[in-house]
């Protein structure tokens, strides 16, 4: 079993707002996970549970979204509208039974040195933890 | 092929009378909409047809196929089409951002987990080994996506068991039963239909059962005919809620607390019109003391459509639909309209919240399984 998740290479999708300092020439972790997805918006207030469900049809083991920290938002209310769209995500995809620790969301930083590589680090390491995810099944019966 | 799906569904039989189009709710808003176009220009042009996105408009709503004097079978026209045009690529625009059609495709993966039975409450009886199971359906993901609304689908699915504990039925809740796929099929997806099929058939012979209640008239309608349709034989009796109360609610077993209002009733389409279930809901109605129960103008047969179906393709002629059903249900006097699908709820409830919805046309819109179990007392 052990054996298995060594090799498990996780795909994983970051949501991530252009203005929370999440830009490419930050994250160096991504080097080490080929399967990493970085998906730039404008806002977090784009991100909705129909994207993140959407992501996990798509055989996803881990979503993780970046916003700008509260009141600091270019569009206000956008990160708030994130919150509450990751509230709901959360109860469809417990619903579902896919594990929580699949799903997070970080709007508490702007971009501090490294502090981004260790974040990403962390998830994907916690994602190599839990295993593949349950719904990779749909997409390799095709 | 193009030519079969016209020769299975009669289409050639079509007179070019416009009957169809003279009662169909898009077309009523939508000028560019006509069912008898669609056919004619499909048989006259059939390499056309399936580029064409007025096919993801149609609400598979029956009224069309109900006043034909051809018998042509219209839904079931637009439904094979729209499954030749999905081989090709296409598909009608999804509502809420694809999020519902992803949660069905999710259901196809053989191996979920799902914890979907937090709202039985300790009052609420289940057994693990009755004959009969409660398909309850999406309400859990409808209840939680449309909190914004304040749906509330769940209170669907704990006032069923209310009902049917008070029947002495304690009934199976499965934890992994599927959505049924109605939606994916009408929406022309039938290979992922079949899979959450194949799924929910697994269930019920694991848990055994024999008899398969629900409270959704589209889970009805699909087990009755679309699962042998394309599974072979179904070998559960399906029953909808509303068939097990009338002779209990007639014989006094059932006792039922006066409750005072003016209340219509909307015929879901696949209750209705699909399965020819119209008397039983107002029987049900019409047992509770105190009710003033009144029709709307088009009912039965007749009921106008809730606006949106398969969760696509929700346009501006939705909303008006919407707007002119509701204000038709509220014409009538009633303080209350009584759905008996959770979509049809959900739609009016939507219609309802939008910014500009007038005020004086407000209504109360409840399920029949929630109307009814606040009528029996007790939470
Ligand atoms: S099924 Fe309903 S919406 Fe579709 S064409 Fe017929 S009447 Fe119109
Ligand atoms: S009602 Fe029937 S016969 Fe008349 S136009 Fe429509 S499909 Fe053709
Ligand atoms: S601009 Fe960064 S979250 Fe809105």
């Amino acid at each position: 079993m052990s054996e298995e998740k060594k090799d498990f290479k996780p795909k994983v999708v970051a949501f991530a707002c252009h203005w929370c300092g999440v830009g490419k020439n930050e994250i160096n972790a991504v080097e080490d996970f080929p399967d990493f997805k970085l998906i730039k918006l404008m806002c977090s207030g784009r991100i909705n549970s129909a994207l993140i469900l959407k992501a996990f049809e798509k055989g996803a083991d881990g979503i993780i979204a970046f916003g700008c920290p509260e009141g600091k938002c270019h569009y206000n209310f956008g990160n708030r509208n994130a919150a509450e769209e990751y509230k709901i995500a959360q109860s469809l995809i417990h619903l579902l039974g896919i594990e929580p620790k699949r799903l997070r969301l970080e709007l508490d930083f702007f971009s501090e040195d490294g502090k981004l590589d260790s974040v990403i680090k962390e998830f994907v390491g916690g994602i190599r933890k839990i295993g593949p995810s349950p719904l990779r099944l749909i997409n390799e019966n095709k | 092929m193009i030519k079969d799906i016209i020769k299975k569904t009669k289409a050639y039989y079509c007179l070019d009378c416009g009957k169809c189009t003279a009662v169909c709710p898009v077309a009523l808003f939508d000028g560019d909409f006509s069912p008898r176009r669609i056919v004619g220009e499909t048989i006259t042009r059939e390499d056309k047809v399936l580029d064409d996105c007025r096919i993801w408009n149609c609400l598979t709503c029956k009224m069309c196929h109900e006043r034909c004097p051809s018998d042509v079978n219209f839904i079931e026209f637009i439904r094979l089409l729209r499954v030749d045009a999905r081989g090709e690529g296409k598909e009608g625009i999804c509502s809420h951002g694809g999020a519902i059609q992803s949660l069905m495709k999710i259901m196809t993966a053989p191996n979920l987990n799902q914890k979907r039975l937090d709202w039985i409450r300790p009052d609420l009886k289940t057994s693990k080994d009755s004959e009969y199971l409660y398909f309850v359906g999406c309400l859990p993901y409808f209840d939680l996506f449309f909190s914004n609304i304040k749906a509330n689908s769940l209170d669907i699915a704990r006032s069923t068991l209310k009902i049917l504990n008070l029947l002495r039925i304690e009934p199976q809740v499965l934890p992994n039963e599927r959505c049924c796929g109605h939606d994916l099929l009408w929406s022309g997806d039938v290979e992922n239909f079949k899979k959450l099929a194949q799924h929910n058939i697994a269930e019920f012979k694991k848990a055994g059962v024999k008899k398969i209640v629900l409270s959704c008239p589209e889970g009805y309608a699909c087990f009755k005919s679309e699962y042998p349709n394309y599974l072979g034989k179904f070998d559960f009796e399906v029953v909808h809620i509303s068939e097990l109360l009338p002779d209990k609610l007639s014989s006094g077993e059932i006792k039922l607390k006066p409750v005072k209002g003016k209340v219509t009733y909307q015929d879901p389409c696949r209750l209705g019109r699909f399965s020819n279930i119209y008397d039983n809901p107002r029987e049900i109605i019409n047992s509770i003391p105190g009710i003033e129960f009144v029709e709307m103008k088009r009912s039965g047969k007749n009921a106008m459509c809730c606006g949106t179906s398969s969760w696509m393709n929700c346009t501006q002629y939705s909303k008006q639909i919407q707007l002119e059903r509701l204000k038709e249900a509220k014409s009538t006097g009633a303080e209350t309209l009584i759905t008996f699908c959770p979509k049809c709820q959900i739609h009016f409830l939507c219609a309802q919240s939008e910014i500009n919805y007038p005020e004086e046309l407000k209504l109360k819109v409840i399920d029949l399984t929630t109307f009814l179990a606040n009528a029996l007392g007790g939470e």
